[in-house]
């Protein structure tokens, strides 16, 4: 009961901030709304993408770092559903006023885009987390230019041009509740019995194993539901700017979350959190220096791992307290 | 009776080495084994074939009824075998008691469905997983400490953790390597009895290695004694002691 009482809470809390923005913030028909909206939006999303990715670089341990391919694969395929499916679904919803036949609209671009990026996870995730070792952070830094380079030369999504055309379904209301369930979902998994196992794993994975924790299952599961957020990402992504371009999706971006986590801390939900809104928030104060980006998240980087390798809010160290077997 | 560990013409090499070499023994329903021998005898090695960390390249290992050889670790451990080890593999940066949680997992979890939506049989899982944990650290003496980080606890303290953790999946058959190294004579004595309450209260069989001889020889009621990968007696604490071959091993320049 309490249960149900608090996600409605949650919920209209939500829808109600969702309509003062768009009748006192948003008027008129803009395109992406205004400029602190937009970021606002950005870093919404940008938290989904850094607490799933810390479900397996930080929780368990594993290195991975090609997230901007799930993210791009939930964007894409999602994107696509509107664009392609849209029309047809959109008759059979014409009796429902607007904002309901958007809202499952966007439902069913994102399960599609959900779905696509946890199958992608699972595909990337079985055969490289057997081994243990780097394998992981090999095989997603493949996967993720896999993707872009395989969306880049796909025509129906726009390749190089971009793909134009999504309608705007997604809102302050659908990104919060990303972020909502992607923080709840870490959450509960981390404070329960399979969020020790994975911990364990991070630990010793040796003794995880003789501690009967089935060390690639628990492993790829993670994976696989850290994917599965990051292609809700990439979908609530899609339908806020209305277009996509395989630039945003690059190696860059992988590296982007993954300093979100370390500068949070590895493992810390909040940290993560933190992480992502800091570095959505800073690059924009400092515009000037854009074409700076990659040596400025470098050194930062460097200097973390220095003077504060367990983040700002986490308690373990960045690269984990390695052990040889 | 029937053996609980059959070990039969095990054998493992590594290169050139072969560090476990035709190596058959059994271990009774019960038994508390000693293991024995020189350093690099391959005594660690035998425990890593028994548990999954190696997989035999000839031999058997059969517990109860059912072949486990070659199985991986996490399914022998299922089948009712648990293990310490020699260097403490805790899980350092986690709390006394979620090592010990963390072992429960396997037996007692609910499933990762009811934890996300957090339903009454996750609650009654978690309950039951705290409370018995709480119960192990109580039995080995390490209740005060359930908060403290694992790393940071002292040395005789993190062998008897690892004790604790290890009993978590609720064994038949418990594996000790070297509990009592780095523990100084007091702590020692308690091991010892600690580890024959143990075989009584939880009914447990237990093949324990050490250096320790005067553990061994008070715990022990039967001893396998290898050397470099062989064995080379077996028999009572009294037997095992009188044996030229033994003592030869022990004393016996290279
Ligand atoms: N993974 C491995 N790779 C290569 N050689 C190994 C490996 N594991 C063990 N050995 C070798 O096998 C031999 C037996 O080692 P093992 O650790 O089993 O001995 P032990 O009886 O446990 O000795 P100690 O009493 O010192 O613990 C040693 O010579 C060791 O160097
Ligand atoms: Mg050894």
């Amino acid at each position: 009961m309490k249960k149900i009482l608090l996600v409605l809470a949650v919920l209209g809390g939500m829808g109600l901030l969702q309509w003062a923005l768009t009748a006192f913030l948003l008027d008129g028909p803009v395109r992406q709304g205004p400029y602190y909206y937009q970021i606002l939006m950005l870093a919404g999303i940008n938290v989904i993408l850094a607490v799933s990715l810390n479900l397996t670089n930080g929780i368990t341990g594993q290195f991975s770092i090609g997230h901007a391919g799930f993210f791009a694969i939930g964007a894409y395929v999602a994107a696509s559903v509107s664009v392609y499916a849209g029309p047809t679904l959109q008759g059979s919803l014409a009796g429902l006023p607007s904002f309901a036949a958007d809202s499952v609209l966007l439902l069913v671009a994102s399960a599609a885009g959900v779905a696509a990026a946890a199958a992608a996870g699972w595909l990337v995730g079985m055969p490289s987390l057997r081994l243990r070792g780097d394998y992981l952070a090999i095989v997603t830094l493949g996967f993720g230019e896999i993707i872009r380079v395989l969306i880049l030369n796909i025509d129906a999504v726009g390749g190089a041009r971009g793909f134009t055309g999504i309608p705007r379904y997604s809102n302050f209301f659908w990104v919060g509740l990303g972020v909502v369930a992607a923080i709840s979902t870490v959450r509960h998994i981390v404070r329960s019995s399979h969020g020790r196992a994975l911990l364990s794993i991070r630990e010793d994975e040796i003794a995880a194993q003789a501690m009967g924790v089935a060390v690639t299952r628990h492993k790829v599961t993670a994976f696989v539901i850290g994917a599965a957020f990051a292609g809700l990402a990439g979908s609530l992504f899609g339908h806020f700017t209305m277009y996509l371009h395989t630039n945003s999706f690059t190696f860059v971006k992988s590296f982007e979350i993954i300093i979100m986590i370390a500068l949070g801390g590895l493992g810390s939900l909040a940290g993560a959190a933190l992480g992502a809104v800091v570095l959505t928030v800073l690059p924009e104060l400092f515009r000037g220096f854009a074409e700076y980006r990659m040596v400025i998240y470098a050194l930062a980087l460097i200097l973390i791992m220095i003077y504060r390798p367990q983040g700002l809010l986490g308690k373990g160290r960045f690269l984990g307290r390695g052990k040889d077997k | 009776m029937t053996a609980l560990l059959r070990i039969e013409n095990l054998t493992r090499r590594f290169g050139g080495l072969t560090a476990v070499k035709n190596v058959s023994f059994s271990v009774k329903p019960g038994q508390l084994f000693g293991l024995i021998g020189p350093n690099g005898a391959g005594k660690t090695t035998l425990f890593n074939l028994v548990t999954g960390v190696y997989a035999p390249d000839e031999g058997a290992i059969v517990l109860g009824e059912s072949s486990i050889g070659g199985l991986p670790p996490h399914r022998i451990t299922e089948n009712g075998i648990a293990r310490t080890f020699q260097n403490i593999r805790l899980f350092a940066s986690l709390s006394v008691l979620d090592n010990v949680k963390a072992a429960c997992h396997m037996r007692q979890s609910s499933s990762l469905f009811s934890g996300l939506f957090r339903t009454r049989a996750f609650h009654a899982a978690e309950e039951g997983i705290d409370s018995f944990s709480r119960r192990l650290l109580e039995l080995l003496h390490l209740d005060g400490l359930a908060a403290e980080e694992a790393a940071n606890l002292p040395y005789g303290h993190q062998r008897r953790l690892e004790i604790a953790r290890a009993l978590a999946t609720q064994p038949r058959l418990l594996l000790l390597d070297e509990p009592a190294a780095g523990m100084n004579p007091q702590e020692s004595q308690e091991l010892m009895h600690l580890i024959r309450r143990l075989r009584d209260e939880f009914h447990l069989t237990i093949l324990l290695v050490e250096h320790n001889m005067k553990v061994v020889m008070g715990v022990c009621e039967r001893i396998h004694v290898m050397d470099h990968g062989e064995s080379i007696a077996e028999g009572s604490p009294e037997q095992v002691r009188r044996d030229p071959k033994v003592i030869e091993a022990y004393l016996g320049g290279e």
